[in-house]
């Protein structure tokens, strides 16, 4: 990859589309390392694994790979491609979760089974934020910490805007009425 | 429920970081899923044609300056195979009437001894007009 490849995703996405045979694999790399640390984050947000967080990525990125031709009929962005990679690492990192669970023996497990990462001894803010649904914890990750806008979130999320605007509206409401973090909305 | 929009955008910057640190902000970097993916987009992407440009045929030289050829051979055609006229006086390359007037005045200069016969002007200019007034006689 060059690392001051300042080309678009769209126009990456457009080389992996109709480039030749290097072209082609030389702009997919770019994509993959463009994108790479936030799939990862993503897939480790649902596995809480390392080794299932990699797996993962690993599928997501084949996932991409094979919206190309030959095998398929070529990308169109409509947003931003991590609007994209976010459904499809969830995904991922879900059904490596259930492949591993189910291989230990454990059953299906849907993820809202997992638990938050929270030690006895939390901090305040950890155990207001462990409080929250998984959903709303989603919606506040992908808002504060991806950077994504209402719009992504609602793509990446395949909701309603209005959706996003009131769960969001919600979660954050949770955390200002928490007694225990109350004072950080409210100094 | 009507959220408010200033209201969402905002959260405590102290509840933000802590919420990038539970994240695993940290990459987990392995170069082993690193290799296996690209390696895999390099197999993947192996199966189009190495390049998408299209390929000159090795004939399209050759045909291209046998073409060059012909057209310029074509073009001066008039000039190599062509014998001038002898009525084209002033030497314009076409007969026209400007000739018939040259002849006349060669004639009016120096009588018998131009060369130029009256009926040969005469002949000429019958021509020209006789067949197309706006066209050269060959």
């Amino acid at each position: 990859m060059r690392p001051s490849d300042r080309r678009s995703d769209e126009e990456l996405v457009a080389i992996c589309n109709a480039g030749d045979a290097l072209e082609a694999a030389r702009a997919f790399e770019t994509l993959y390392r463009r994108h790479r640390d936030f799939v990862l984050r993503v897939a480790r947000r649902f596995t809480r694994d390392r080794e299932l967080a990699l797996d993962a990525l690993q599928e997501t990125f084949t996932y991409l790979l094979n919206k190309f031709p030959p095998a398929g009929d070529g990308l169109v962005l409509t947003a931003r491609l991590s609007t994209l990679l976010y459904p499809a690492a969830k995904n991922a990192a879900i059904t490596a979760v259930r492949k591993a669970r189910r291989s230990a023996g454990a059953g299906d497990a849907m993820l809202e089974e997992l638990p938050a990462e929270t030690p006895a001894d939390a901090e305040p803010i950890d155990a207001a934020l462990a409080a929250l649904s998984p959903e709303r914890r989603e919606l506040l990750t992908l808002r504060f910490v991806d950077d994504l806008s209402l719009a992504e979130i609602a793509v990446a999320l395949d909701v309603p805007l209005g959706t996003v605007k009131s769960r969001l509206h919600l979660a954050l409401r949770e955390l200002r009425e928490d007694n225990r973090i109350k004072d950080l909305f409210d100094p | 429920m009507n959220p408010n929009t200033e209201q969402l955008e905002t959260l405590p910057p102290g509840i933000a970081s802590r919420l990038r640190r539970l994240d695993h902000a940290q990459p987990i970097v392995d170069p082993r899923t690193d290799r296996a993916v690209l390696d895999a987009a390099r197999s993947y992407f192996a199966a189009r044609p190495a390049t998408s440009r299209p390929r000159r045929a090795r004939w399209a030289l050759p045909l291209s300056a046998a073409a060059a050829v012909l057209l310029a051979a074509v073009l001066m055609r008039p000039l190599i195979f062509d014998a001038p006229s002898r009525d084209d006086v002033d030497g314009s390359g076409r007969v026209d009437v400007l000739d018939v007037l040259a002849l006349a005045r060669m004639r009016a200069a120096g009588g018998e001894a131009s060369g130029v016969t009256a009926s040969r002007i005469e002949e000429l200019a019958f021509r020209i007009v006789a067949l197309d007034s706006s066209r050269s006689v060959p």
